[in-house]
């Protein structure tokens, strides 16, 4: 099953970097959504339907803690599995993520494999 | 060695930690954690240091996180140089210089620096792709790397310190100009980077005992002579 991801991250180039990312592991991607920060995030999922989210923490507007709250918080999204990919690498910001329910968590910088490893047992 | 690939231990075997059960949290999952062997500064909680053991930690810290950066993100290995330490305004006065602010019981700026043309190899290295000349993606891609290099010396650092903030990066291309930082020492760490020269400097002073957030290099007047 091809999976539409959502991919959140007020640098367009670590978005570049997981799209390639997600393909040299080989995940099976539909369609890849972009935004630049959790309000934007948060408009494309009104709009559109997925099934992964790979997010950054620290992000002007609204932070990824911010929209992992929102998306955790809404029926309708709750059910979306969330990883923040991030510089954050502080355990208080880890155990925050967990607390509101991030289904995994890798640290710039990171590997394809790395993303895989996390990909697998969510997707 | 962490499941993320976080940082490798330091050549001083001696100061690898020896914290375990440090993240017996409970609710966090083991995969989730680092390695106590990988941070050898966790559980030796040393809130107050002096000047020179922060820059002694900033060096070290800076050449774990400039090589793992580049290594993972980029496949290109670089090689730290002599270490300085200078006041005033070390970066060059050409090229791309990117600025990334810390706050916290420590406060300053970090910055990397380089010259267009490797500005253009790093970026083509992270994105990818080829750049000849510095556009809009070679400076989002050096505001990125600039990111996750001083973020992750945020991190190594803050388990001494506590916690600390990270600022949004800027980054600055250009010729004839010069930056001035208003106080404190930068520790200038020099890497040779695909034959040409990478700089990664950074400039912290301990915040106001006060508990006031002041900027680095200003006064508030309310402490001005203060003891």
């Amino acid at each position: 099953m091809a999976l539409d991801v959502l991919l959140v991250d007020d640098s367009a180039a670590i978005r570049k970097i997981l799209q390639r990312v997600l393909n040299q592991a080989e995940v099976p991607l539909g369609v890849i959504y972009e935004a630049g920060d959790g309000l934007e995030a948060l408009e494309s999922l009104k709009k559109n339907s997925v099934d992964l989210i790979l997010s950054d923490i620290n992000m002007p507007n609204m932070d990824g803690i911010q929209m992992l709250s929102a998306i955790k918080a809404n029926d309708a999204w709750k059910s979306i599995p969330v990883i923040m990919i991030t510089t954050e690498g502080s355990q208080a910001k880890v155990m925050e993520a967990v607390s509101l329910g991030a289904a995994g968590y890798v640290r710039k910088p990171f590997t394809a494999d790395q993303i895989k490893e996390k990909l697998t047992g969510i997707i | 060695m962490g499941q993320h690939g976080e940082y490798r231990g330091l050549t001083d075997a001696n100061e690898t930690g020896t914290n375990e059960g440090s993240q017996s949290n409970g609710s966090l999952p083991n995969s989730w954690m680092f390695d106590d062997d990988d941070r050898p500064w966790i559980g030796k909680e040393k809130v107050t240091m002096s000047a020179e053991e922060m820059q002694e930690l900033l060096i070290r810290a800076v050449k774990q996180s400039t090589t793992e950066v580049f290594g993972t993100m980029l496949g290109i290995e670089v090689e730290a140089g002599e270490v300085s330490a200078t006041k005033g305004s070390p970066a060059p006065t050409e090229g791309v210089v990117s600025l990334i602010g810390l706050a916290g019981p420590w406060m300053g700026t970090g910055s990397l620096s380089c010259n267009p043309q490797l500005a253009c190899k790093i970026s083509g290295a992270l994105m990818m792709s080829e750049y000849t000349a510095v556009d809009e993606e070679v400076l989002d891609a050096i505001a990125e790397v600039t990111n996750m290099v001083i973020g992750n010396v945020k991190t190594l650092i803050e388990e001494q310190v506590g916690s600390m903030g990270l600022s949004i990066p800027t980054v600055i291309f250009g010729r004839n100009f010069s930056t001035k930082s208003a106080g404190g020492s930068w520790t200038v760490v020099p890497f040779k980077c695909l034959s040409e020269n990478l700089m990664v400097q950074v400039c912290l002073v301990k915040s106001s005992e006060s508990g006031v957030l002041s900027r680095v290099g200003f006064t508030n007047p309310q402490f001005a002579g203060a003891t």
